[in-house]
Parts: structure tokens; C-alpha cells; sequence
């Protein structure tokens, strides 16, 4: 290996390091790329098997339908710390989000989990979902 | 350079790529914290809100040690056309904090912010929420 090969190895892997880096939606104007920031209120006590279901089951068969998984966290202060879950989804579109959502709803595996998990009581109180596009600035994501 | 600092600098630069897109939860010891902001702007004020992040405010971000995740605009009413909402990474609170108070006190932030502002603040309100990583969490 001479010297010429290294700085072109090393090259490479810088080039592999920004593709996680700041690069918008740039070149892909049209981009129809939207994201969805979900934040649940959960109902008292709920957050921990809310967490579970997560866990354990919803994230898997959000995959199996195209809900691509940005972040997910729970927030450390209060009034939300301890009945809070916010996440953020990535949809190839607007369009393909309604029908991803269609089909996660429809989902034998969901329709059975959820069931299960809120046979003493719902998880969720309250939903919000903020349909949002990555500014011309942003870092990818 | 010798055949085995360059397998060590390959290496280490391998070791760091998993980490930035990999499934890893976040791992004892690990004080990284999230912000989500949320700025509700007055009227007619989010484009010039947007310019000046695009232009000077994420760098002077990303000079005082707080890492841009990602930052968007929402697409429906009511806060389309009104609202910036982002996410900020920090390595700690306590680095949040004092990263904060450096860009509250820094004096590009300070001249930027008088200039751009001189007809009227472009923020009326915002939604801070400190978070952590939950244990299935895609990295981020």
C-alpha cells in the first residue's frame, strides 16, 4: 500500500461519514420526503407498557410497512417527563404516509397487540402528529 | 506514515461509521440529551427567521458545541407557514446550559440578532422539551 492508496482509502471513508452528514434534500428539489413528529400523552401510569409495546412489537411492524423510524425519546422535565413519548417518522410521501398508516392500522400483528396491551385500560390519552418538510439547511436526517 | 497507523486511522474511522446511522440505543454513561424547539414566529417573520438560520445561526450553533439533528417546517394548518421546529443534540444538560448561555452572551448572536430584528422579533413564543434517547431508538 503507498502512500497515494492510503489517502485514497481514507478519502473514501470520509466521503462514507458525510453521508450520514449535513446533506439536505438537495438535488432532489421535487422531493416529496416528508416527516412526521408524533408526540403521545400517555394515560396515567401507561408510559412504561406504552414503551414496552414499543419495544417489543410496534417498531417491528411499523418497518413492515414502510414507517421509517427517525428518533424516538422521551422527554426528562416536566409537565411531560414520565407520560411522554415523542418520535419522529420519515415517509416517502404524503401520500404514501395515509396508506402506510392504512396499512399498519389493518395489520392482524397490530390489531392483536394493540388489543392485548390496552386490555386493562388505553395506553394513549392523546396524539398530536405534525406532518413536516427538512428545510433547504438542515443536516439529512 | 507506516502500514499500521494507517490500518489504526482506517480503523478508528470504521469504528465511528456504524455509530452515526446504526441501530445503537443509548448506553450507560451516556449524558447525551436532545432538545426539541419549536418557534412559533409573528407575522410575515419565518422566511427571514429561516434565511437567518440558514445563513449564520446553525455555524454559530455548531461553534458553540450544540449539534443540529435536523430542522423543518410544518405542512399544515395551523402552524404551517409559522413555525420552525428542530432538534439539537448536547452532550450533557450541563453542556446545554452553558452552551446556551455562551450564544446568549456570543457577539455575532448579539450583533445578528439586532440587526435582523431592528423591525420587529421574529420569534413570538417557543416550545422547549429536553429529551433522552428511549433504549430502542434508531441512533441519532
Amino acid at each position: 500500500m503507498n502512500r497515494r492508496d492510503v489517502l485514497q482509502g481514507i478519502g473514501a471513508a470520509m466521503m462514507v461519514a458525510t453521508a450520514g452528514g449535513v446533506e439536505a434534500q438537495s438535488g432532489s428539489a421535487k422531493s416529496e420526503v416528508v416527516y412526521e413528529l408524533r408526540i403521545y400523552h400517555a394515560m396515567e401510569g401507561k408510559l412504561d407498557p406504552l414503551l414496552a409495546r414499543f419495544r417489543d412489537h410496534t417498531i417491528a411492524i411499523f418497518s413492515r410497512h414502510g414507517l421509517k423510524l427517525v428518533g424516538f425519546w422521551t422527554p426528562t422535565d416536566d409537565p411531560l417527563k414520565g407520560n411522554a413519548l415523542i418520535y419522529i417518522l420519515k415517509h416517502p410521501s404524503r401520500e404514501a404516509a395515509t396508506a402506510n398508516w392504512k396499512s399498519f392500522h389493518d395489520d392482524p400483528e397490530w390489531v392483536k397487540v394493540s388489543t392485548a396491551s390496552e386490555a386493562n385500560g388505553k395506553l394513549v390519552e392523546k396524539v398530536d402528529s405534525t406532518y413536516m418538510t427538512l428545510t433547504d439547511f438542515s443536516p439529512s436526517v | 506514515m507506516n502500514r499500521r497507523e494507517v490500518l489504526q486511522g482506517l480503523g478508528a474511522a470504521a469504528m465511528m461509521m456504524p455509530a452515526i446511522n446504526g441501530l445503537a440505543a443509548q448506553t450507560a454513561g451516556d449524558e447525551t440529551v436532545y432538545e426539541l424547539r419549536i418557534y412559533h414566529t409573528n407575522p410575515g417573520k419565518l422566511e427571514p427567521l429561516l434565511k437567518r438560520f440558514r445563513e449564520k445561526e446553525t455555524a454559530i450553533f455548531v461553534r458553540l458545541g450544540m449539534h443540529p439533528v435536523g430542522y423543518w417546517t410544518p405542512d399544515d394548518d395551523p402552524l404551517k407557514g409559522n413555525a420552525l421546529i428542530y432538534i439539537l443534540r448536547h452532550k450533557s444538560r450541563a453542556a446545554a446550559t452553558e452552551s446556551w448561555a455562551k450564544f446568549s452572551k456570543d457577539p455575532e448572536w448579539v450583533k445578528l440578532k439586532a440587526e435582523t430584528e431592528a423591525n420587529g422579533a421574529f420569534v413570538e413564543k417557543h416550545d422547549v422539551t429536553f429529551m433522552t434517547l428511549t433504549d430502542f431508538s434508531p441512533k441519532v
